[in-house]
């Protein structure tokens, strides 16, 4: 089972996350947090995430309170342990200027978030098979 | 020849000709273009606009159907020239009616050679400082336009990038609930979520309509693109898009024109789109080229349903839809984007039509370009 993090501040987005996961029929452990302040603590294990699971990969959202998903982005991949995990784009945004954005800062991918429900289940079934199945992950220790 | 293009024309209105004969020698004395002698204040008016004068020296007492002071309002504010008043008398009452108009001075008959000099030059300068606050006027409007044209623009893309995010969420969750309890719970439940998911996915069509037409000026990528390849790319786009209907475009051999090529696809796709979807027969579409002088027009023809001519005014306006929505779907914007990517390129676009038989759709694009 993967571990995946979502970093996502809308409540309505998070459980749509999960239930289009439900609906690919793949069960995972996946945790969520709501802010970019939030989302550091809970990667470098700090405070009450003393007990957190390093996950697999990372879902983040660009625009999140405090410390917006840009900055995230590029403290992650930063930081000598965490840069190995990838961390996959999930915006509503389809501005260029995002887009060249984010991967100037190494995100592994981009995608928009769509407003049909199917196609964001299409989605998530996409990453679901190429992260998981496709792709050898390294072994974060 | 400058020299003489540059100096200042003066009309004179004056019914005694002796006088306006001998107005015109000195003023050509001191080098004034007299363009123009008029007995009466309706044919001076009349020839403004044509022979654009830079002042106009007249009697206060005409012949005719408007009297001098009538006369001297109608060239200051329509025309904002100078006037000088020439007079007989400068009694009381004659200084009264002049003192409504706001002159540049006035000449007491017999008039002095070097007073009317004088009044001319000063008349003339004080009006060049008019132009250049006008010049500044016009600038400063110019501005103001040109920023309100950029904040409507980015008004409507943050709007429609707004509105999509909680759009996202009601489409989005009504189509799970449409999904997981889709006829489980009663028929009206389920026609109302029916009702729910459609107009989502209206709203969802309309925000991304508007979000293209309003990218449509931000994009300014200009480059030589040849329409032949553009004309095939977007018939083979619309097929695929279309599998199994029976569409046939001609096009006559078209020109490379100078324009932004993404745009210019949208163009012809919208307009060979529209000519099949308004269609009830096999759609037969042609498309046509031909050169006025400096304009390229094209002509993307149909054998549909047709436009009642009547509607020609609103056919462009977007969202304006004139047929059943069930049986011709949309949302309105496909001309409306088609005119605005005309425009963008210094052109136009309108059609003739005969209902039941078809429709012809032109739009033009200036081959010389320099505007931009």
């Amino acid at each position: 089972m993967a571990e995946i993090l979502l970093i996502e501040d809308n409540p309505g987005d998070i459980l749509l996350t999960l239930e289009a996961f439900k609906e690919c029929g793949q069960k995972h452990n996946i945790s969520s947090v709501k802010d970019g302040v939030e989302a550091l603590k809970y990667l470098q294990k700090e405070n009450t995430y003393s007990n957190s699971v390093t996950p697999d990969i990372i879902l983040l959202d660009l625009n999140l309170p405090k410390k917006d998903g840009r900055q995230v982005l590029e403290e992650i991949k930063k930081d000598e342990k965490l840069k190995k995990i990838p961390v996959i784009i999930l915006s509503t945004s389809k501005n260029e200027n995002d887009i060249i954005k984010s991967y100037e800062l190494n995100a592994n991918c981009y995608i928009a978030k769509p407003v049909e429900l199917e196609h964001f289940i299409n989605i998530i079934s996409e990453i679901e098979k190429f992260w998981f199945n496709t792709v050898k992950l390294p072994v974060i220790s | 020849m400058e020299e003489f293009v540059n100096r200042n024309k003066i009309f004179i209105i004056e019914d005694e000709s002796i006088i306006a004969r001998d107005l015109e020698s000195v003023l050509s004395g001191y080098d004034y273009n007299v363009s123009g002698i008029f007995a009466n204040a309706e044919d001076a008016i009349s020839k403004i606009t044509e022979n654009n004068p830079d002042l106009v020296l007249m009697d206060i007492t005409l012949r005719g159907n408007i009297d001098g002071i009538e006369a001297a309002k109608r060239i200051k504010k329509e025309y904002s020239l100078p006037v000088i008043f020439l007079t007989a008398f400068d009694d009381d009452a004659t200084l009264k009616k002049m003192k409504d108009i706001n002159h540049d001075g006035y000449l007491v008959k017999p008039f002095e050679e070097e007073k009317l000099s004088y009044f001319v030059q000063n008349a003339l300068s004080k009006n060049k400082n008019g132009i250049n606050e006008k010049d500044k006027r016009i600038k400063y409007l110019e501005n103001r336009l040109n920023e309100a044209v950029k904040e409507l623009e980015q008004f409507s893309y943050i709007a429609s990038h707004d509105l999509q995010e909680p759009l996202r969420m009601i489409a989005s969750y009504v189509q799970l609930l449409q999904k997981r309890y889709g006829g489980k719970l009663d028929p009206e439940a389920d026609e109302f979520i029916n009702f729910a998911v459609d107009g989502s996915k209206r709203m969802k069509n309309i925000i991304n309509d508007l979000l293209t037409y309003s990218n449509i000026s931000v994009n300014t990528n200009f480059e030589t693109v040849d329409l032949n390849i553009i004309a095939a790319e977007t018939i083979n786009t619309l097929k695929t898009n279309k599998p199994g209907s029976k569409i046939s475009v001609k096009y006559s051999e078209l020109p490379a024109i100078f324009c932004n090529k993404a745009q210019m696809q949208m163009l012809f796709y919208n307009l060979i789109d529209n000519a099949a979807k308004f269609n009830n027969n096999i759609p037969e579409i042609s498309i046509d080229y031909s050169k006025d002088g400096n304009t390229q027009i094209f002509s993307v023809k149909d054998n549909g349903i047709g436009i009642d001519e009547n509607y020609s005014g609103t056919i462009f306006e977007i969202f304006r839809t004139l047929n059943n929505r069930k049986e011709y779907p949309g949302t309105g914007a496909g001309l409306a984007i088609c005119r605005k990517i005309a425009e963008n390129h210094g052109g136009n676009i309108w059609f003739t039509s005969s209902p039941g038989v078809g429709s012809t759709f032109y739009f033009s694009i200036p081959v010389n370009q320099d505007f931009r």
